[in-house]
């Protein structure tokens, strides 16, 4: 992780938000000036943005008041068992550089923004838990930002974790490809705040994820959170087929299991390489040459997105869900984003029927966004 | 508006893939450049004098009124903002010979289709020469590309490699097992195990992948029960290893 501090290299707030405690941390945190905003500084690109236009849009920050709903379903995938996620949105785009993000498929704003009346967002959560006062909703902030990686400019984890403590009944996921805990780690929390890492062998992290914690770094962050008594999630996602990947996933699955007991882990999924094809341009454009996922065996899945091929992506799963199996049959280890025939293949069974997980997969009350 | 006898400028030709009808005159802006029937000129330079309706603005004014530029093909939409001078970082994709551009663009291959050539252009005069001779469906065509592109990104191949051995099917099949050779290798193994097996007569079992789903389809027809009940017990004798599954 490189310092955030400098990171940014334009710095815009709305005038609305300007002397918001939020907007003065984050001026206060990072060594550039702002400048004061009437209006959008960039407005958004008609269909996808170039390499070159992502690029600038990660080091380009925006503070601005979020319209509309905060908290909505997770699309999940078609033909893909569901889990019942919710995901809520608190900016958008990162400061980390995966080759394989699918935000650079997604985001047509030359801008990170970073929202600020996050007080809304709180509040429309207050309303739904009080519609649904027994639905066990799982709500995660990582979708289109990193829940962490930037917490350092606006703390927003201690927030949630002090907000979410006194709702016991919902959860909270972060969900991170950074170390960044500190901010929280020490609060007192109510056990329903699990702080989720997404993972992948070193390999993989040093030639595809960039600007992202070392898995060590990531795996240590974790062992601080399940020490302080917070659940601790894991994604092996996305799994991404290398040289020699049996052995690498092997080797991550045992330093896992050796840090990290099943009754500690609140749940590891597991899903591999995917994207839509559409993306294939950009990504040569920033990464050609560079990476290994432009040279993955991927062909069009029912769902329009590139995918491994069905055995190959069997074999991947069978392998890591094997791995956890030989440590201990307790870890609660379930497919992502996968079609039925991947569970079949992995586990001979579907994810209702799993124990540990069957819960993640219960159909719960339509929330209306 | 007048029609006119005059010299015209043929600066602004973009080759567009939508001919003007040879029914209607030429059509000009005011600084005498044409904007309507540059087809009508292939091969000539325009210095002769011709008859042409010159309208009141100037020719960039004129183009974007009267050229779509959500109906254009990708060569074709770069070549159009080339002549307008709209910034775009088009010069790599336009280095590539005019006749392939202009049979890309009849193949109407979209400029996320053509974006890939961008990245083999060291191949430029031996890929457009093959493209040209073995004239691929539109399909075909953005297949090529795309796996042209995916391959030289690996840094292994040499054209020689890459060159097509024979006809556009067999160039496709030879760089389909190049760019997938794990799927490709399970495929020939489980054809292989398949080709092997005594089917009962009228069973027809073929290998078939559809995107990422590979699987065995097996067909018959049956018109009795004695018949279905004798296929049955021929496919139940039929033992299939888990390879066929494997990869
Ligand atoms: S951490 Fe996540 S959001 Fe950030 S670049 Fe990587 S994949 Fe994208």
């Amino acid at each position: 992780m490189e310092d955030i501090k400098n990171w940014f290299k334009e710095f815009y707030i709305h005038e609305s938000c300007w002397d918001l405690d939020i907007s003065k941390k984050v001026r206060s945190f990072l060594n550039i000036n702002p400048i004061k905003v009437s209006s959008r500084p960039y407005s958004n690109i008609s269909g996808n943005l170039s390499g070159q236009e992502f690029d600038i849009s990660k080091q380009r920050l925006y503070l601005t008041r979020h319209e509309g709903h905060f908290f909505r379903k997770c699309p999940g995938t078609q033909g893909a068992a569901c889990c019942n996620y919710f995901v809520l949105n608190l900016g958008q785009q990162c400061n980390m550089n995966c080759s394989y993000c699918y935000l650079q498929s997604y985001i047509n704003s030359p801008l990170t923004q970073i929202y600020t009346n996050i007080d809304e967002a709180l509040m429309e959560l207050e309303g739904i838990s009080r519609q649904f006062p027994d639905a066990p909703f799982r709500v995660g902030t990582g979708e289109v930002v990193d829940s962490l990686s930037l917490d350092d400019l606006t703390q927003t984890s201690s927030l949630l974790v002090n907000w979410f403590s006194k709702h016991p009944k919902l959860t909270l996921e972060f969900k991170t490809k950074s170390n960044n805990v500190k901010n929280f780690v020490n609060l007192n929390h109510a056990g329903n705040v699990v702080v989720s890492f997404s993972i992948n062998p070193e390999v993989i992290v040093n030639s595809e994820e960039h600007r992202t914690a070392s898995l060590q770094q990531r795996l240590v962050a974790a062992r601080l959170c399940a020490d302080k008594g917070f659940p601790v999630a894991f994604h092996i996602d996305p799994m991404i087929y290398v040289p020699d990947w049996e052995m690498h996933y092997t080797s991550l699955v045992n330093v896992l299991t050796s840090m990290f007991t099943p009754r500690e882990v609140k749940w590891i999924s597991v899903g591999a390489l995917r994207f839509i094809p559409e993306m294939k341009n950009i990504l040569r454009e920033r990464f050609g040459g560079k990476t290994s996922v432009l040279e993955a065996e991927l062909f069009k899945s029912h769902d329009g997105k590139l995918r491994y091929d069905q055995r190959l992506r069997n074999k991947m799963f069978k392998h890591v869900v094997d791995e956890f199996k030989k440590a201990d049959l307790k870890y609660p280890v379930f497919l992502c984003m996968e079609s039925h025939e991947s569970w079949l293949g992995t586990f001979e069974t579907s994810p209702r029927k799993i124990a540990g997980i069957e819960s993640f997969f219960k159909p719960l009350p339509t929330v209306s966004t | 508006m007048n029609l006119v006898p005059i010299n015209i400028d043929l600066s602004l030709n973009f080759f567009p893939q939508n001919l003007w009808p040879m029914s209607l005159p030429l059509v000009c802006g005011a600084d005498s450049k044409l904007v309507l029937g540059f087809e009508r000129f292939l091969g000539l330079d325009g210095s002769q004098k011709q008859m042409a309706l010159v309208l009141d603005q100037k020719a960039h004014e004129l183009l974007p009124q009267l050229y779509d530029v959500n109906q254009m093909s990708g060569f074709e939409f770069l070549r159009f903002n080339k002549v307008l001078n709209n910034e775009s970082d088009s010069s790599t994709l336009l280095a590539w010979p005019l006749e392939l551009q202009l049979y890309c663009d009849q193949k109407k291959l979209g400029l996320k289709n053509i974006k890939p050539l961008t990245y083999v252009s060291q191949f430029m005069p031996q890929i457009s020469e093959a493209l040209l001779s073995l004239t691929p469906t539109s399909s075909q065509l953005r297949e090529v590309i795309e796996l042209l592109c995916d391959l030289n990104f690996q840094n292994k191949y040499t054209w020689f490699d890459l060159k097509p051995k024979s006809n556009i099917d067999e160039w496709l099949k030879d760089l389909n097992q190049k760019r997938f050779p794990i799927t490709k290798n399970a495929d020939t193994e489980a054809k292989k195990e398949l080709s092997q097996v005594s089917w009962p007569k009228g069973v027809n079992a073929k290998w078939e992948n559809k995107g990422d789903q590979a699987s065995l389809i097996i067909q018959s027809r049956v018109f009795s029960n004695i018949q279905w009940k004798k296929l049955r017990d021929e496919l139940a004798k039929i033992d299939l290893s888990e390879n066929t599954w494997k990869i």
